[in-house]
């Protein structure tokens, strides 16, 4: 009996720990401004403390200001497992008011679960450019409403070090134009003892990827959308076989850094890159590895950019990619105080909340009425002149943009274990498998 | 009427069945029952019969995850036979043994994620390990062992299958050797016997239990443990090169979020693990039994 009595006081005492410990870590924002709306959001960009957040927090404070009565609690999320949270958050029915998306197929999956932004929109729709509001349309098709708005455009091109092409005794004013004028000035560079091409491919080969992003962009041009209906493909398309013997040359013929293997792309590769140790780096246009950071590090009139590099092959020539909302927020359905969470995401799309964000993270915003000169980069007009080409890879299921591309890559390229015409197969897979997805 | 004892038994180990029940059991039901279905993690599931387990066996990324999965169970005799020669040494005494048990025990100590993470960085083409065969002289064997597929897959098989457990190998081993009657190895020195022989006639068959043990350990450690290494070491790759049973599972359940897919995988490596927990089983009734 006495055993008994102590099992069942066990039993309870672990019983109320726990129910005290699950009250405990439920959030207690209201506590600080109370009668205010809190609005909480996720992110997976807030966890960047150096990056990112300080642009965050600063945006949310004038948000506040703004608005007196939205009390904003950001929550920086983990990127790892990010969009296990967010699919347990829909699972549960609850969660944050506003949840950050990949523009894209990431997107699309939680278009049940988040609200048409149509009506909140439309007085200012015009400052974003509809490439950019049908991507963030529910399932992509311009006809259906809003489901995101977008904070970023994002893409890829080729910047280069100005004054270690003049050293390898280059036009520093003249970016590579086509495939030879590339070559050359690659076997130019490492004649001079520089290394032509910065990488990183530890990993994950993403050098390899971004440049294959690049000039699949000229290979397809404005029919990309095209290679997951079947009307274009990369298996029987020479230009596609080219730009893979393009990227295998650059290999063979030492272009590509030496170190490249032992180095991950994010972050060495880039800093390394932003140190001037190299001459060309296929980066992004991102909130990382960007126009500011390679500006900053480099000196701001230091730094060239071209957007792909044109050969023969290809049908088009100087093709910008992009992903036409590269990350954005969400309102999720749940959320008690959709309107109040409108002005925040609005804080950070429109106006001066805008432009801290362009001007902090070096993230390239979408909005058409940021000034740009203000910013005081001129490369960053330079790449903004140009239109985007909607990027291959955000028309893929997410297993194979996420990954599979990149293993295909590393197979063809980094390991040399399967050939070519193997590693076309397998691409050519990935846009079967997005057509035949059910 | 259940007597008093009896019930009293059952209340104390209630919360244990609890936890099991609700942590062990009802996910590899809940398993076995989504891999008849769609389901994105998040919705409605639908319901695809053998759909999942038809694309299964014949998504060519399952055969060589199987494929890698058995070529790292082939590093287990290794894992087994260093820990148990080097308990064999220790067991007749070594000067400085408590240092050396210190540093060989260390990979226990500091977890599956950091050592991978380390591997990661001391396995590069340009880093300390073929710093250090250059300075030596050895040029030649400074590999790219995370690069090159063969080896990036034996890398993972000699670092997570034998060196991550050889310290606890090793203790484990030493302990079992303790019980061993010391009069046997007095008996085998009378009769002349060598070192040799004398651990093979003599350690060996007394630790049987113990070396069986140990195999069924490390080939669940292999199946079903070593998702965390491989996730910090090479993440699958280069290419497929290090993608086994249970990173696939990974792969389709968290990052292509088909998780009635995934589950189709984690019925397999379900059967294989209860395959061995089936010998198990039988391992331990033979030894009470005995």
């Amino acid at each position: 009996m006495r055993i008994r009595s102590k099992a069942l006081l066990g039993v309870l005492l672990f019983s109320l720990t726990f129910s005290v410990w699950a009250n405990g870590s439920k959030e207690s924002a209201t506590a600080k401004n109370p009668g205010s709306t809190v609005i909480t959001i996720w992110d997976f960009k807030y966890g960047d403390v150096q990056g990112v957040q300080p642009a965050m927090k600063k945006i949310d404070d004038l948000i506040m200001q703004k608005n007196p009565g939205i009390t904003i609690n950001h929550i920086g999320q983990a990127n790892d497992n990010y969009y296990q949270l967010v699919r347990a958050a829909v699972q549960a029915g609850d969660g944050p008011d506003i949840i950050m998306f990949h523009g894209g197929v990431q997107a699309y999956e939680f278009d049940d679960y988040t609200i048409d932004l149509d009506k909140y929109i439309k007085p200012w729709r015009s400052e974003i450019s509809e490439f950019s509001w049908s991507f963030c349309s529910a399932g992509g098709q311009a006809s259906n409403p809003v489901h995101m708005v977008p904070l970023t455009t994002q893409g890829f091109g080729i910047y280069y070090n100005k004054a270690l092409f003049k050293k390898a005794g280059l036009d520093p004013d003249k970016a590579p134009s086509d495939i030879d004028s590339f070559l050359k000035a690659c076997e130019q560079l490492k004649k001079a003892g520089i290394v032509p091409i910065t990488a990183g491919f530890q990993g994950s080969p993403y050098t390899i990827d971004f440049l294959f992003r690049a000039l699949i962009a000229n290979i397809y041009g404005p029919d990309t959308q095209d290679l997951v209906t079947g009307k274009q493909s990369f298996k029987g398309n020479a230009a596609f076989k080219r730009a893979a013997e393009i990227v295998q040359e650059l290999f063979s013929k030492g272009y590509m850094d030496p170190a490249g293997t032992s180095t991950p792309y994010f972050m060495d590769a880039i800093n390394n890159f932003a140190a001037g140790k190299g001459a060309m780096f296929v980066g992004l246009l991102s909130d990382v590895g960007h126009w500011k950071a390679f500006g900053d590090g480099l000196g701001k009139d230091n730094v060239g950019y071209f957007p792909t590099i044109n050969f023969p092959e290809a049908k088009y020539k100087d093709q910008q990619v992009g992903q036409p909302a590269g990350i954005g927020y969400s309102i999720m359905k749940w959320s008690k105080n959709p309107d109040a969470a409108m002005k925040v995401i609005e804080g950070y799309a429109r106006g001066e909340g805008n432009a801290i964000w362009m001007g902090m993270t070096g993230a390239l915003s979408p909005n058409k009425n940021l000034d740009i000169k203000s910013l005081g980069y001129p490369l960053v007009g330079e790449i903004l002149k140009r239109p985007f080409v909607i990027d291959f890879n955000t028309l893929l299921l997410n297993e194979d943009a996420n990954g599979n591309f990149d293993r295909y890559c590393t197979q063809a390229f980094v390991s040399n274990e399967i050939s070519i015409d193997k590693f076309i197969d397998s691409a050519q897979g990935m846009l079967d498998n997005k057509k035949n997805a059910k | 009427m259940m007597k008093s004892e009896a019930v009293d038994s059952y209340l104390l180990i209630m919360p244990l069945l609890l936890l099991l029940a609700v942590f062990i059991l009802y996910p590899v039901i809940a398993n076995i029952y989504l891999s008849f279905f769609k389901w994105k993690g998040m919705g409605r599931a639908t319901f695809t019969g053998f759909d999942n387990y038809q694309t299964m066996f014949k998504d060519q990324t399952f055969w060589t995850s199987i494929k890698n999965t058995s070529i790292l169970l082939l590093y287990i005799p290794l894992g087994t036979i260093l820990p148990i020669m080097i308990s064999a040494f220790l067991r007749e005494g070594l000067k400085g043994w408590p240092i050396f048990r210190a540093i060989i025990y260390l990979p226990n100590i500091l977890g599956y994620v950091i050592i991978g993470m380390i591997f990661s960085i001391v396995l590069r083409k340009l880093g300390p390990l073929n710093g250090v065969l250059t300075v030596l002289g050895l040029g030649n064997l400074a590999l790219d062992w995370l690069n090159k597929p063969d080896l990036a897959l034996n890398s993972l098989g000699i670092v997570y299958g034998v060196w991550i457990r050889l310290g606890f190998g090793c203790i484990f081993f030493l302990a079992a050797m303790s019980s061993i009657d010391e009069s046997l190895y007095d008996a085998a020195k009378i009769d002349g016997a060598l070192w040799w022989r004398t651990f093979w006639n003599v350690t060996v068959p007394s630790i049987r239990f113990s070396i069986e043990f140990w195999i069924v350990l490390s080939c669940i450690e292999i199946l079903a443990r070593a998702f965390p290494f491989i996730y910090t070491f090479t993440r699958g790759g280069p290419g497929f090169a290090t993608f086994t049973l249970e990173y696939g599972i990974y792969n389709a359940g968290f990052i292509a979020f088909n998780m009635g897919y995934a589950s189709a995988w984690a019925s397999v490596l379900f059967v294989f693990c209860g395959i061995i927990a089936f010998f198990q089983v039988e391992l331990m009734r033979k030894n009470i039994n005995a």
